[in-house]
């Protein structure tokens, strides 16, 4: 059979051919063939794509590119399939950066290295696993659906808090969120890493995301929507705070029973969040307590410093004053010598039972934390247990009346072997200076002169005050007590300050007069 | 965003996916995932905000417009094509202009029922696919099997003993099951392996599509032999209510399935809902593929701002997740005001552009034409996504030619996404990539 | 019915088996896929294998350039007159006039069981979709019609013409029942395939290769698309191979009505989603089925059903005008045509 084709392509116009029809021989793209080639040319008859006629068999001539194309198109796509295959076969699949994921890379399929820095979640109901992971550079949301998931779990390939996580999958990018869709569960991997026991101290941004396990006394527990407990820990010295994030949804309802005061270890992951170094615990086990008591200092009222500041203590006094607020009851507590307030919240003292033994004049045990409100130290205890009465009011006025008798000395036989006493004195007011807290005198008899301390409210409650200046006589009654190497009497009430002999008429201002080395104290 | 920012958008997207749409192979999804690559660097140029309104306008345009090239420049040669469809019947028969002004017309009904289409989209849609989402993949499974079980033989089953009109016949058949497994086999090594540089994964189907669909057809009417007769521009079109009715109908129901479906497309949609409606007459075919179109690609597109629905269908949201999140019920409002706007200028576009395109083939030579284009997209698809792009493109193209050549359905490509997804809903993706030893 | 209405109907059965449909669901099972292959897989045996296997004795090939009616109709009685004097089956395929990709000629065969004689008529050009295009009619009025005598009685059912247009021609069996002779029409399809025996066979094969449960689901979808053909003209052959022939249909559905189709394959999705939905752990749809049933189909259907029949589907095809035409001109049909 002879061929007589023509060629309508650029690569063919170096073949011969043949042509019956007019050709314009300069545009090479319209070359017609002779020869139809969609009719058998022996029955006529339209056969269209065969090559062979149906009717007669007879072989009808196609154009050389139409079978180039045909069996081309077969040899070719199996070629070009396989070496595509190959190209595959052999190719890693890319690890990147979680930074580096930009919208252009969206349908890509990547490879992800991170540490799960959020609690997994594996919802069975949807068949769902999501987890978050950090590589340092940012973060992404790994996702799988379905069997993907059930898959996961079934391969126990559910990394937990702080696991390292390698992951191949397809890069979703849903608005600034970047997601990466696991297809392959097999090819999961998942690294545990240990914990490392860190001290309180120790913790720094290096160890972010990483798995510690960190010991500390619980200083502050806050309960929020029975959800969320935000725990705060410090070291031993009330030092080095951190956060315990507890997520009850998804630790459950099984974390220990924590209080104040109880020293816990947790096992967590370290994170930075809103001013806090974060330990978040990667379960409900990995919070143990370790002692349900610690030794809370005891302190004297005079030990108490702006460095026990957030540290719990104990410590004792007399109450010397009583203040309500709309918060709660604001407490002076004293040891004769020195003060400190303690506030009590309306939660902690509505829950007392005998609320009408907290007044002035009985003795209690407290146990709290040290805080500074408006430049003032205070103790401020967390629950009711934390603040005891050893002595009713009551009962220490009867001893008072036990002992009226109250000695009548002169100021030059007051020596430092009366510190404590409670004394009476009588004198002339021959100085006196004004403080923030009082006022000082300066008492002279014929035997020698002593300090009087008078503090506001005791001042605010004596009789005809005005009176307390230079000049007037006065008999106190108050306990002997040792400032600056100089003796003092400090009256406790405004009854054991009586006026003897007034000062002729006040005829200038009151002045008020400082000392020099006036300072907040709380003596 | 104000009223006039959002008309102007409208219109230059409209304008631009006009000049696009006519180009044949061009996929808008090619353009607009260039558009939004620039508009991510050039954000003062298109701003974020009003990318939803650029892109719906012209995913309008181009479901409108897109028509054009395939009736006036995909001629079909005798030789190579045993059928000829409905809108390439009326271009040989010099109607390619009423051909192209009934799918206009599909396309602004297609709009029409969009819009009212809406309580369904915000009460019916979203139920339906929650009810359908855990069966999705033996659903896609089920499309998938109907388009293999119901090709028939194009053959002419004449051959004298009954082995050689099995053969004849199954010779077709057998190239579109052919074509299915290769271009699975394709999508299944493009999507779980990084081919294509990283930086370029949003189109990484895109030289695998162009090479499937677009260069096939390109190079046909390369070699085809076919001269174009002259087209009449007609003043009237031949449509009454009822062909109208059936038409949309049968094309609304395609083109809403594949826009709820994941992969399936306008065209595996159209083809069902002209099988579920049996129809018969060319125009109720051309008005509803029209109408499948125009539904499929917008349809598809504004699903992504019903609010109740979160999820996204067709490569355009896909492509603009990264970028942009619906947040209420205006969002929707807004495309659906920028699509009526937009599709009321796209049909007199289309008119219009019917016009030139006749003119055009008229002077030029439609072969010339389609050879320019061909090197266009080889230019774009290298530069895109370099030589490996072009093998993947080279590799498309064999395929996508099987169909052509063996006269079996070129949907049968579909299979480069279908199968891939299928396989991974239903868990079996990982069996399959170690079976072939894509996984080790 | 069109392959979508059964196909959905398959796939529509299977759903009811809630346990297929949990194990979809949950453990990605494609059980529920086989009640869709099995709904459709009939039509399939018959038109990707079926057919190839059918061996005509006679095959007619018009000559597109040479067309003859009285020509076809010889060749036709030939093969029946065959059958007749034998008394053994012969078969006889018609094959399509195919003139160019797009274009058919279009010729019509009847049995006129009045005369004993076969007529045929050969018609316009017509395109891919059966529309012919008007003034390409064989314009040498005595080719155009044929009639030829056939031996023997021929049955009543017969009187009514095939149109042969496009794509592949039909075929038909002569046999000899006594002094009669038989035409039927298709002998290849619809026989062992539309068959209840072959589908439990084919039902066990399923349930032993995937389990019981799938082979319950791939009886009764291959069952159901024979119920739904028992709607139409042609039937079945129902318990192949203890029964022979077809069982006639019920004659209410035509195979191509747009309206049945799409009412039918619209019901079955209704009750694919509404079972899909039941059997859910969480269904999202919670009101009774009646309510279901009723807001989703029968309100939508009858509005649809009644809104259709203001609109007159025109016959495009011209099929029911030509052979109207032929079987009012049957009898003008004189002997010179023979």
């Amino acid at each position: 059979m002879r061929f007589n084709f023509k060629v309508n392509l650029i690569l063919e116009i170096f073949i011969d051919f043949k042509s019956e029809f007019n050709i314009n021989k300069k545009n090479l793209w319209l070359i017609y063939m002779s020869v139809d080639e969609t009719r058998c040319p022996n029955c006529g008859r339209f056969v269209g794509t065969y090559e062979r006629c149906p009717y007669c068999g007879a072989n009808i001539p196609k154009r050389l590119n139409i079978k180039i194309f045909r069996y081309g198109s077969l040899v070719f796509s199996f070629i070009g399939l396989i070496i595509l295959y190959f190209t595959s076969v052999h190719q890693e699949i890319p690890l990147v950066k979680i930074n580096e994921i930009s919208s252009a890379m969206n349908f890509a399929y990547i490879r992800v290295k991170g540490t799960v820095c959020r609690y997994p979640l594996f919802d069975k109901k949807l068949a769902t696993f999501t987890v978050q992971l950090d590589d340092g550079t940012e973060d992404i949301i790994v996702k799988a659906y379905r069997t993907t998931a059930l898959k996961l779990k079934k391969l126990n390939k559910i990394p937990r808090l702080g696991d390292i996580m390698d992951v191949e999958g397809t890069v979703r990018i849903k608005g600034a969120q970047k997601i990466l869709i696991i297809n392959v569960p097999e090819r999961v991997k998942i690294i545990h890493t240990p914990f490392m026991p860190v001290k309180l101290s120790d913790i720094f941004n290096a160890l972010i995301n990483k798995r510690v396990t960190v010991t500390g006394i619980v200083s502050d527990i806050r309960y929020y929507y029975r959800k969320y407990i935000a725990l705060f820990i410090t070291d031993i010295n009330g030092k080095n705070k951190i956060k315990i994030p507890i997520n009850l949804n998804i630790l459950g309802r099984n974390i220990p029973k924590l209080d104040v005061g109880y020293k816990i270890k947790v096992r967590g992951v370290l994170s930075y969040y809103a001013g806090y170094y974060n330990v978040v615990p990667v379960s409900a086990k990995s919070i143990k307590v370790v002692s349900y008591s610690t030794n809370i200092p005891e302190y004297k009222i005079s030990e108490i410093t702006s460095d026990e500041i957030n540290r719990i203590i104990k410590t004792s006094g007399k109450i010397t004053k009583f203040r309500k607020s709309s918060e709660g009851v604001t407490l002076t507590i004293s040891d004769s010598e020195f003060f400190i307030y303690v506030m009590l919240w309306n939660d902690i003292y509505n829950a007392f039972l005998s609320k009408s033994e907290i007044k002035e004049g009985a003795v209690v045990s407290v146990t709290g934390r040290v805080e500074i409100y408006k430049g003032k130290l205070q103790i401020v205890p967390k629950k009711v247990e934390d603040f005891v009465i050893l002595e009713k009011a009551e009962e220490l006025e009867e001893v008072e009346e036990k002992e009226k008798f109250i000695p009548f000395l002169n100021i030059g036989e007051i020596k430092t072997n009366d510190l404590g006493k409670i004394i009476k004195v009588s004198g002339k007011i021959i100085d006196y200076y004004e403080f923030n807290k009082g006022r000082i005198l300066t008492l002279k008899d014929n035997t020698g002169e002593l300090k009087v301390v008078l503090w506001n409210d005791i001042l605010e409650n004596i009789q005809e005050s005005e009176y307390i200046i230079s000049g007037t006589e006065i008999a106190v009654e108050g306990k002997v007590s040792q400032y600056n190497g100089g003796l003092q009497i400090v009256p406790k009430y405004a009854q054991q300050v009586e006026i003897i002999k007034k000062i002729e008429k006040v005829k200038e201002p009151f002045l008020e007069k400082t000392s020099p080395n006036s300072i907040s104290t709380n003596k | 965003m104000n009223f006039i920012n959002l008309l102007i958008y409208t219109i230059a997207g409209t304008l631009i996916a006009s000049m696009v749409s006519i180009i044949p192979g061009l996929h808008i999804y090619n353009v607009a995932g260039i558009i939004l690559v620039f508009s991510v660097t050039f954000k003062n140029i298109i701003p974020t905000n009003i990318l939803p309104v650029f892109i719906m306008s012209m995913i309008v345009t181009y479901s409108f417009l897109n028509t054009i090239p395939s009736v006036f420049l995909g001629a079909p040669d005798d030789s190579t094509i045993f059928v000829v469809l409905p809108g390439q019947k009326y271009m040989l028969e010099g109607r390619g202009y009423e051909a192209s002004v009934i799918t206009s017309i599909g396309g602004v009904i297609g709009i029409l029922l969009l819009v009212l289409a809406t309580p369904f989209s915000f009460y019916v849609f979203p139920k339906v696919i929650r009810i359908l989402s855990p069966h999705m993949f033996w659903i896609l499974g089920l499309i998938l099997v109907y388009m293999v079980m119901t090709e028939w033989s194009n053959g002419m089953k004449r051959a004298k003993t009954r082995f050689g009109k099995f053969f004849g016949a199954w010779k077709s058949l057998a190239a579109g099951i052919l074509t299915l497994i290769l271009s699975g086999f394709l999508g299944i090594i493009i999507m779980n392996k990084s081919l294509l540089h990283l930086k370029i994964s949003f189109q990484r189907v895109m030289p695998a599509f162009i090479g499937l669909f677009a260069i096939p057809l390109i190079i046909t009417n390369i070699i085809s032999k076919i001269e174009i007769p002259a087209q009449h521009i007609s003043e009237s079109i031949n449509l009454d209510g009822s062909l109208i009715a059936r038409g949309s109908a049968a094309g609304f129901l395609g083109g809403i399935f594949a826009a709820l479906f994941p992969i399936v497309t306008g065209g595996v949609g159209g083809l069902l809902a002209g099988y579920a409606t049996a129809q018969r007459d060319e125009r109720i075919f051309v008005l509803s593929q029209g109408v499948s179109k125009t539904v499929y690609y917008v349809g598809a597109f504004l699903l992504f701002f019903v609010p109740t629905l979160h999820i996204t269908r067709g490569e355009l949201a896909w492509m603009l997740t990264p970028l942009y999140t619906p947040h209420s019920a205006n969002d929707y409002w807004i495309a659906l005001g920028t699509m009526l706007i937009s599709a009321a200028l796209a049909f007199i576009l289309s008119l219009f552009y019917s016009q030139l395109v006749i003119r055009l083939i008229e002077h030029i030579n439609y072969r010339l034409i389609s050879l320019v284009v061909l090197f266009i997209l080889v230019i774009i698809i290298f530069l895109l996504t370099g030589p490996i792009g072009i093998l993947i493109m080279i590799v498309g193209t064999s395929i996508g030619f099987i169909p052509v050549m063996f006269n079996s359905r070129r949907m049968n490509c579909i299979g480069v996404l279908l199968i891939p997804i299928i396989l991974n809903m239903a868990g079996l993706g990982p069996k399959i990539l170690k079976f072939l030893g894509l996984l080790k | 019915m069109k392959g979508i209405a059964h196909f959905t109907t398959g796939v529509a059965v299977s759903t009811f088996f809630g346990e297929a449909v949990r194990i979809a669901a949950e453990q990605q099972s494609f059980i529920l896929l086989l009640g869709g292959i099995f709904g459709i897989l009939p039509d399939t045996l018959d038109f990707k294998f079926g057919r190839y296997l059918d061996k005509p004795d006679y095959e007619i090939e018009p000559e597109p350039n040479n067309l003859n009616a009285k020509k076809i109709a010889k060749q036709i009685a030939k093969a029946a007159n065959e059958a007749y004097e034998t008394g053994k089956t012969t078969e006889v395929q018609l094959h399509t006039i195919k003139l160019s990709a797009f274009t058919w000629r279009r010729y019509t065969v009847m049995f006129d069981s009045k005369t004993d004689s076969v007529v045929v008529e050969i018609g316009p050009v017509v395109s891919t979709s059966q529309v012919p295009y008007p003034g390409t009619e064989l314009q040498n009025h005595k080719k155009q019609k044929g009639k030829a005598k056939i031996k023997g009685k021929l049955s009543q059912e017969l009187q009514k013409p095939f149109i042969i247009d496009i794509k592949s021609g039909p075929s038909f069996k002569f046999e000899r029942k006594g002094d009669k002779l038989e035409v039927e029409f298709l002998p290849w399809y619809r026989q062992w395939s539309h068959s209840f025996t072959v589908g439990i066979l084919l039902g066990i094969i399923a349930g032993l290769i995937f389990g019981k449960l799938a082979g319950i689901i791939a009886a009764l979808a291959f069952s159901l698309h024979i119920i739904e053909d028992l709607f139409g003209f042609m039937g079945g052959n129902l318990l192949y191979p203890f029964t022979k022939n077809r069982t006639k249909g019920a004659k209410l559905i035509k195979t191509n009505s747009p309206l049945g189709n799409f009412l039918i394959t619209y019901a079955n999705l209704i009750i694919i989603i509404f079972n899909l939905n039941r059997f859910s752990p969480s269904p999202i749809i919670t009101i009774p089925w009646y309510l279901y049933f009723l807001i989703t189909f029968i309100i939508p259907g009858g509005i649809l059903f009644f809104v259709s029949g203001f609109f007159e589907i025109e016959d495009i095809t011209h099929h029911e005008k030509m052979t109207a035409k032929m079987i009012e001109e049957m009898d003008d049909v004189e002997d010179e045509f023979m």
